[in-house]
């Protein structure tokens, strides 16, 4: 009898402890409601009635700055993403006092500093905001950044399959060629194939052929004969623009962002050792969403290109934390041998403050769910080439069965010869459709 | 095993004041405190102020006032941004035409954007200002040359060092033929090391 009410007492104690502490996808889900029913600039405005922790300070200002950008706030949004950025700089080196509490709490004790894509990421969404800001100057500067980014991606992440991000590499090389630098988009096109090539049997998006097609007229216009033969027979086509045609007209780049990024939950199990401990292990894991669009198609007055898969964040999120796990399960045995030393000095000085310290354990020690969930779970994008001059577009977002399910209508764009123009949207649910607010540039 | 309870507890309390403190001082213009490495205030200063000290020390400038017998007028075209960090363009820009104005080797024009705004100032004077004090339009002075420039960089890293060049390159170039006559560059390296722990 006594034993079945110490284990109710001690079920509700736990039960209280846990209903008490919040994970951050608890935090986030009303954010992710205003994003869906399609209102960014409410998102934001939730986002900051509940900051987070010191500690949370990377990824808010990471989902602030994604939030900024789906509400056409360009300028707000890199303000948020570069303080993001230098806070990232800030917790980048190891906390001693952080490490010593990840053995005793769990792993929120460390200060949030972004997953190795969330790092590159960060540069691409900057980019995005100056380029629809107009200053493909400082979007280069971004491309730097990724690639010092990238740099350092490959030389910390040996074993992983994300050494390198074939997206990230593209948007560069298109980003230089807008620029007038053939050259050095050339070598980001080479950089952004090999690493498609490498990642598609994990990740599933396979070369785009728009890079196809760049890298043989690139190799072209540069005269890489032996270059233009290889990729020629990996390719197997036989057609490609011809660099002063693709010269005397204009190009209109569409990059989409569809759903969200997965969001992290938490598994954990309980159990009870020979003396009475009671002991947790809470491990995350990427619940599923609903994938919705298969692609779009944009739409010009006399011409339309179907868009293709070109970055899976949620199918790379989740290889990042199979990967990571099991780094994260010794950190938790390593957890739960201090945690039960920790118990028995209290245990020491009185049964009840044993009692209490274990009840703490158990209710401090989570899964670190923090992420950031306000990325797109894909980017799809598309290419058309048009006669220089004024061109009303529009996209058209498809199910994966390729039913139409939204048309967005761009407007009209001034499109000039030689130049290409970046034009980018964001597709949340089929609740919200785009939510993308356009400001001026 | 308590002991090192205890020494868990005493390395968390010297984390926790050595995170402590947030002061704000005032410190000399001209004292060097590189924070991040970054390009920083000082190093547009004083890359402004060598590379004009070059330009007005070049014979172009002798030239001209032989040639055509009065201070040559310069304009500021722009410094394009190419490095790899989001430079404050305008501040360099500023340090530049500050130094050569107080040079008083040359005459210095507004730019683009300034010319507008006086050219609205002068639309309005027509209407509103008494003639003594009205300034006419089409009495602008034409700059002789252009000054056109670019900040490049090249980062070296390796796990927590980082060797950052920056060279600025700037040209003086005549508005009448499209001569340049005058090209210079700075540059400047700086190691950084990252710290490997926090507290």
């Amino acid at each position: 009898m006594n034993r079945a009410l110490s284990r109710s007492a001690w079920a509700l104690v736990f039960a209280a402890f846990l209903a008490g502490c919040s994970t951050y996808g608890d935090r986030m889900a009303p954010v992710e409601a205003a994003v869906d029913e399609g209102n960014p600039g409410r998102a934001v405005e939730l986002l900051d009635a509940d900051p987070g922790g010191p500690g949370d300070r990377v990824v808010d200002l990471l989902n602030r700055g994604a939030l900024l950008r789906m509400a056409g706030e360009y300028e707000a949004s890199n303000r948020a993403l570069e303080s993001a950025y230098d806070a990232m700089a800030e917790v980048d080196p190891l906390s001693v006092s952080e490490s010593i509490g990840s053995l005793m709490v769990g792993e929120t004790v460390f200060a949030y500093a972004g997953e190795p894509h969330e790092r590159v990421l960060l540069h691409l969404l900057m980019a995005f905001n100056y380029l629809d800001l107009g200053d493909a100057d400082a979007a280069r500067v971004e491309a730097l950044r990724v690639d010092l980014r990238l740099q350092r991606l490959a030389a910390e992440q040996g074993r992983s399959v994300y050494r390198q991000d074939p997206f990230a590499r593209y948007l560069s090389g298109l980003i230089f060629e807008h620029l007038g630098e053939p050259d050095q988009a050339l070598v980001a096109y080479r950089q952004a194939f090999e690493a498609y090539r490498e990642q598609s049997e994990r990740l599933g998006v396979a070369v785009p052929g728009s890079l196809q097609k760049d890298l043989l007229r690139l190799a072209d216009q540069l005269g890489l004969d032996d270059d233009r033969v290889e990729w020629q027979d990996a390719f197997g086509l036989e057609q490609w623009p011809d660099p002063a045609e693709h010269g005397d007209k204009a190009h209109a780049v569409m990059i989409a962002g569809v759903g969200l990024a997965p969001r992290k939950g938490e598994q954990g199990f309980m159990v009870q050792d020979h003396r009475g401990r009671v002991h947790s292990v809470a491990l995350p894991y990427y619940e599923s969403r609903q994938r919705v669009v298969g692609g779009f198609r944009l739409i010009a007055e006399a011409d339309s290109a179907t868009a293709e898969p070109v970055h899976d964040l949620d199918a790379l999120a989740r290889i990042l934390l199979n990967e990571q796990q099991g780094a994260l399960a010794a950190r938790a045995l390593g957890r739960l041998l201090v945690q039960k030393e920790m118990i028995d000095q209290a245990r020491e000085a009185s049964p009840i403050a044993g009692l209490a310290m274990n009840v703490f354990t158990v209710a401090v020690d989570r899964a670190d769910t923090r992420t950031w969930g306000m990325l797109p779970a894909q980017y799809y994008m598309a290419r058309i080439s048009l006669p220089p001059g004024e061109h009303r577009l529009a996209l058209v977002y498809e199910g994966r069965s390729g039913r139409p399910l939204t048309r967005v209508d761009l407007g009209t764009v001034e499109l000039k010869a030689g130049a290409y123009h970046f034009l980018f949207d964001r597709w949340v649910s089929p609740r919200g459709g785009s939510v993308t607010r356009r400001g001026e540039p | 095993m308590r002991a090192w309870i205890r020494a868990i507890l005493v390395l968390l309390a010297v984390a926790g004041v050595a995170a402590c403190g947030h002061s704000v001082e005032r410190i000399d213009r001209d004292a060097e405190h590189d924070l991040s490495g970054r390009w920083n205030d000082q190093d547009s200063r004083l890359v402004a102020e060598e590379m004009i000290a070059d330009a007005l020390d070049r014979p172009w400038l002798r030239d001209f006032r032989r040639e055509e017998g009065k201070r040559p007028t310069v304009i500021v075209g722009g410094v394009r941004n190419l490095s790899h960090e989001h430079l404050n363009t305008r501040t360099f820009v500023n340090d530049i035409q500050r130094e050569l104005i107080n040079s008083g080797q040359v005459d210095f024009v507004a730019d683009a954007d300034q010319r507008e705004r006086i050219r609205d100032e002068r639309r309005d004077q027509d209407l509103h200002a008494s003639e003594e004090t009205r300034k006419a339009m089409g009495e602008e002075l034409g700059a002789d040359f252009m000054l056109l420039g670019s900040v490049n960089s090249i980062i070296d890293q390796e796990g927590r060092r980082q060797v950052r060049y920056y060279q600025v390159d700037m040209e003086l170039i005549s508005l009448a033929d499209n001569r340049k006559v005058w090209i210079g560059n700075k540059e400047i390296r700086k190691l950084v090391r990252s710290a490997s722990a926090r507290p």
